[in-house]
C-alpha cells in the first residue's frame, strides 16, 4: 500500500500558555475523505490551520506527498496542492466572483482560466453572477464561491474547515454533494464539520477529537454507530 | 540631588510636557480615532492664553498659569468641539487627513494674525518648571487611569473595538467620539499653555505636522490601552538622548541613529506598546455577592413587537416584503427561511439598524423606522447577537460582557476620580452581573481570556452572555447554534428555553431545524422576502411550501440512512 498522502504526527498547537491541540496524529490515504468531528474547542479549525501553515504548530510534524512541510509557508503549500476552504467561506466581499476565481488561481496561471471555465459549468448560479460583487451573494452562493475559489487552486488534498455553517438545510445538502463529487474526481479531502452525522456519512475514515486530542477514529460507518460517539457528539434522534 | 535637577532641569519638564500631550493622542486613540489636529489645538490655546495671562494673580489669589490653562483648555476643547460637527462622520485615515488639514488651517490663520506675532513669534512669561509640569502630567495620568476601568472607558473600548457591536449595547457611539475628541482637545490645549509658559517663546510654526507626529508616536509607542502608556512613551524618547550622552555617546548622527533605532524595536516587538511590559494583574473577580436590582420584565403574553406590512427594498430588489410579525412576552419565535429569504434584514429592522422602506409597527413601544438611533432601541430593552460573530475580539470575555451591561449599571468616572466607595459598590454590581451572564452561557472559567482567542462556539455564546447582560426585553438570536454540534445545540436550547421561562421574550434566527423545533414555540417562515408559513412548529415543518423551499428532500434531523 502506498504511503498517506498527508500525516499529521503529534502536533501541538498552542495560543500562548493555551494549548489547542495537545499531540494529534492522524492521516489521510490519497482519493479518501477524511472527517475530523468533535465539541467546540476541541481544536479541529487549529489542526487545518497548523496543516496549511497558517499556525505555527509548537511541535510535531506534517508530511505531505511524501515530505515535511510543517513550517513550510502557507503561499507554497498552496502551489504544492494543498488548499484550504476555510471556516466563515472569507470570500472577498468587494471583489467580483470572477475576481475571487482568478486569485484562487494565482498560482495556477496557466490553467486558471479552463479552470474558472469548469467551475462555472460545474456552478451554473456563479456564472449567472460573474460580474457581481461576492458580497452579495447569499450564504450558500459564498460557500459555492469558497469551495469553487479552492478548486480552482487545483488541490491534490483539500482541507474544509465547516461548509456547511450557517446554510439552510436545502443549501447543507448541495454542499454535500458537491463534496461528493470533489472526492470523485479523485481529490483527497480533509473535512472538519460539527454537522459530525452528515460529515460521518460521507466520510470513509473519521477521528473524535476531545479537548485537542483523538478519543476515537474508526471507518465513519463504525462511528456512526459507536454509542460513545453517538452520545457525545450525534445527540439522540 | 539638586544638582542633578538643576543640570537636566529641562529635560525632566520636557519629560513631563511631552507626556502630557502624547495622552492628548491616547484620549482618541483608546476610542479607535487617530486624530492630528492636537499640535494645532495646542497653538491656539497657547496664544490665546498669551492675551488672558493677567500680570499679577488674578483677584490677587489666583495663580497667573492657572488663568491660562483655565482659558487654554476650555479654548482646545471648544474647538474640537466646532471641528468634531463636521468630521464626526470620519473613520481611520480620512479622518486623519481632515484633522490634519485643520492643523495647518490653525497654523497659517495664526501665522497671519497681527496679536501672535506672525512668524515672529511671541514671548511668554517664564510660569512652568519641573514641579508645575509634573503635577500637570499627574493630574492628566490619574484621569486617564480612573477612566480605564469606568464604565465611559469601558464603553470607549467597546467602539474602538466594533462601533456596531457597542451601538447594540446601547451605547451613543457619536456621543462618546465627540467626548474623546473634546477631552484630546482640553489636554492639547494644557499641553500648548504649558509648553509656552516653559520655554517662552513660540512661534505658529513650532506646532506643525512633525509636532503632531511626534505626539502620536510617543502615544503609540508608550502604548494605547493602558493608561500608564503616553507617560512610558515619553520617558523612554526623552531619555534615550540624554542616557546616550551620559553614557558618553559621541553627538552627531549615532544618537538620532540609536533612537530611532530602539523605536523601531518596540514598534516591531511591542505590538501593545511599552505599557505591554508591565505584568498584566489579572483583576478580582469577585464572588457575586448580590446582583443589582432590575426591573421587572413584562408579563407573559404581553405585546413587545408589532409590524404591519413591513417592506424593505434595495436598489430594487425586496429584500423583506409585506411581513406582519407579531412577538409577546416570553414567546421564543424562531425565524427560519433560505439563505438571502430576508431574516437578517427583518431582525436589522427590529433592532433599529436599518429603516424599512415603508410599513408601521412598534418594537418595545419605540415605533418601527421613526429614525430613533439603534443605541436607543437597545437602552429601550433589544439585545442582540450577531451572523458575524461581533465581540469585541481584544477585551477579555468579561470585560466583553461589562459592555453589555451598559444599560443596566450607571455611570462611574466622577465619582472614581474622587475615589467614592459608591463607584466601587456600583462597579461591584456590574461585576456580577456580567459574571453571572458568563456563568449562565457556561463560560465562567474563560473569563480572563481574550475574546477573540476563544474558539467559534465560546464566542458565539460569549455573545448571548454579553446581550444577555443588558437584561434585555427581547432578546434576538442569529444563529446562535452555527458552529455547535448536535449536543451543544441541544444544551443551547435548554438554555434559551430557561430564558423565556425567566420572562425573555426571544427572536430565534436558526438553520439547525432540529433545534428550532425543540426550542420555539412559534415559528415564521420567510422565503423571498414573504412569510410563507407560520404557526407551532411541528405544523410547519410538515408544511409542503417549507419543505419545498427550505428543508429539501433530506432533512438534518431525520435520518434516513
Amino acid at each position: 500500500m502506498s504511503p498517506p498522502i498527508l500525516s499529521v504526527e503529534n502536533l501541538v498547537v498552542a495560543y500562548g500558555r493555551v494549548e489547542a491541540v495537545r499531540g494529534v496524529s492522524f492521516h489521510a490515504d490519497a482519493g479518501s475523505l477524511v472527517t475530523l468531528v468533535g465539541a467546540n474547542g476541541a481544536g479541529k479549525t487549529s489542526i487545518l490551520n497548523a496543516i496549511a501553515g497558517l499556525v505555527r504548530p509548537r511541535s510535531g510534524h506534517v508530511r505531505y506527498a511524501g515530505k515535511d512541510v510543517t513550517r513550510r509557508a502557507a503561499h507554497r503549500l498552496v502551489s504544492d496542492g494543498l488548499v484550504q476552504v476555510p471556516e466563515g467561506r472569507l470570500i472577498l466581499g468587494t471583489l467580483t466572483v470572477e475576481e475571487n476565481l482568478q486569485l484562487g488561481g494565482w498560482q495556477r496561471r496557466s490553467t486558471q482560466a479552463a479552470s474558472i471555465e469548469e467551475m462555472y459549468q460545474r456552478f451554473p448560479l456563479l456564472a449567472e453572477r460573474r460580474a457581481l460583487v461576492a458580497g452579495a451573494l447569499s450564504g450558500g452562493e459564498q460557500q459555492m464561491l469558497a469551495i469553487a475559489r479552492a478548486l480552482v487552486a487545483l488541490p491534490t488534498v483539500l482541507l474544509m474547515d465547516e461548509p456547511s455553517m450557517g446554510l439552510a438545510p436545502k443549501v447543507v445538502d448541495e454542499v454535500f454533494r458537491v463534496i461528493a463529487q470533489i472526492r470523485a474526481s479523485g481529490t483527497t479531502v480533509v473535512l472538519v464539520e460539527q454537522n459530525a452525522r452528515r460529515a460521518l456519512r460521507a466520510a470513509d475514515y473519521g477521528y473524535v477529537l476531545e479537548t485537542g486530542q483523538v478519543a476515537h477514529e474508526g471507518p465513519a460507518s463504525e462511528l456512526l454507530t459507536d454509542p460513545r460517539v453517538v452520545e457525545a457528539y450525534l445527540g439522540l434522534e | 540631588m539638586s544638582g542633578f535637577l538643576d543640570s537636566y532641569a529641562s529635560t525632566i519638564t520636557f519629560m513631563a510636557l511631552t507626556g502630557v500631550f502624547a495622552y492628548s493622542f491616547y484620549a482618541v486613540l483608546m476610542a479607535g480615532q487617530l486624530s492630528l489636529a492636537q499640535a494645532g489645538l495646542a497653538s491656539a490655546a497657547a496664544f490665546t492664553s498669551s492675551l488672558v495671562v493677567p500680570a499679577e494673580p488674578l483677584f490677587g489669589v489666583i495663580p497667573r498659569l492657572v488663568v491660562g490653562i483655565a482659558v487654554g483648555m476650555t479654548v482646545g476643547a471648544a474647538l474640537a468641539f466646532l471641528l468634531g460637527l463636521p468630521v464626526m462622520r470620519l473613520r481611520g485615515v480620512f479622518l486623519a487627513i481632515a484633522t490634519l488639514a485643520f492643523g495647518e488651517v490653525v497654523r497659517i490663520l495664526l501665522i497671519n494674525q497681527s496679536w501672535t506675532g506672525g512668524a515672529e513669534g511671541l514671548s511668554f512669561p517664564k510660569l512652568v518648571g519641573i514641579p508645575q509640569a509634573w503635577l500637570a502630567l499627574a493630574v492628566v495620568a490619574y484621569w486617564f487611569w480612573r477612566l480605564g476601568g469606568s464604565r465611559l472607558g469601558r464603553a470607549l473600548a467597546a467602539i474602538r473595538e466594533d462601533e456596531l457591536a457597542a451601538k447594540a449595547m446601547g451605547i451613543d457611539v457619536t456621543r462618546h467620539r465627540m467626548m474623546s475628541f473634546v477631552t484630546s482637545g482640553a489636554v492639547a490645549g494644557l499641553y500648548g499653555v504649558l509648553l509656552a509658559h516653559f520655554v517662552r517663546f513660540a512661534d505658529p510654526n513650532a506646532f506643525g505636522f512633525s509636532t503632531a507626529v511626534e505626539g502620536l508616536v510617543t502615544a503609540v509607542v508608550g502604548g494605547t490601552a493602558l493608561f500608564i502608556g503616553p507617560l512610558l512613551g515619553s520617558v523612554f524618547l526623552t531619555a534615550l538622548p540624554e542616557l546616550q550622552r551620559a553614557i558618553g555617546v559621541e553627538a552627531g548622527w549615532i544618537r538620532p541613529f540609536v533612537s530611532g533605532l530602539m523605536l523601531l524595536l518596540v514598534i516591531l516587538f511591542l505590538p501593545g506598546g511599552l505599557a505591554a511590559l508591565i505584568p498584566h494583574r489579572p483583576g478580582r473577580v469577585g464572588h457575586p455577592d448580590a446582583l443589582p436590582d432590575l426591573p421587572p420584565l413584562p408579563a407573559a403574553g404581553t405585546p413587545i413587537a408589532s409590524l404591519r406590512a413591513i417592506r424593505k427594498d434595495y436598489g430594487g430588489v425586496h429584500a423583506v416584503h409585506d411581513v406582519d410579525l407579531d412577538i409577546a412576552a416570553s414567546e421564543i419565535v424562531g425565524l427560519i427561511g433560505p439563505n438571502g429569504a430576508g431574516k437578517t434584514t427583518l431582525i436589522n429592522i427590529v433592532s433599529g439598524l436599518v429603516p424599512p422602506t415603508s410599513g408601521e409597527g412598534t418594537v418595545v413601544g419605540i415605533p418601527v423606522g421613526s429614525g430613533v438611533p439603534a443605541h436607543r432601541i437597545a437602552l429601550a430593552g433589544v439585545s442582540r447577537t450577531f451572523q458575524q460573530i461581533k465581540l469585541f475580539d481584544r477585551l477579555s470575555a468579561l470585560d466583553n460582557v461589562l459592555v453589555g451591561a451598559h444599560r443596566v449599571s450607571r455611570p462611574t468616572l466622577l465619582r472614581r476620580l474622587i475615589l467614592l466607595p459608591s463607584a466601587r459598590r456600583d462597579e461591584r454590581l456590574a461585576l456580577a452581573q456580567a459574571f453571572a451572564q458568563l456563568t449562565r452561557v457556561g463560560l465562567a472559567d474563560r473569563a480572563r481570556q481574550a475574546a477573540g482567542d476563544l474558539p467559534y462556539g465560546d464566542q458565539r455564546r460569549l455573545e448571548i452572555a454579553r446581550a444577555l447582560a443588558a437584561h434585555p426585553t427581547l432578546l434576538i438570536l442569529d444563529e446562535p447554534a452555527a458552529g455547535m454540534n448536535h449536543v451543544e445545540a441541544h444544551r443551547l436550547s435548554v438554555l434559551i428555553r430557561g430564558l423565556a421561562d425567566d420572562g425573555v421574550t426571544i427572536l430565534l434566527i436558526e438553520h439547525n431545524v432540529r433545534m428550532v423545533l425543540e426550542t420555539c414555540t412559534r415559528v415564521v417562515v420567510l422565503d423571498f422576502g414573504e412569510v410563507i408559513a407560520a404557526g407551532d412548529p411541528a405544523t410547519v415543518a410538515r408544511d409542503p411550501r417549507v419543505v419545498e423551499a427550505y428543508l429539501g428532500a433530506e432533512d438534518d434531523g431525520a435520518e434516513s440512512a
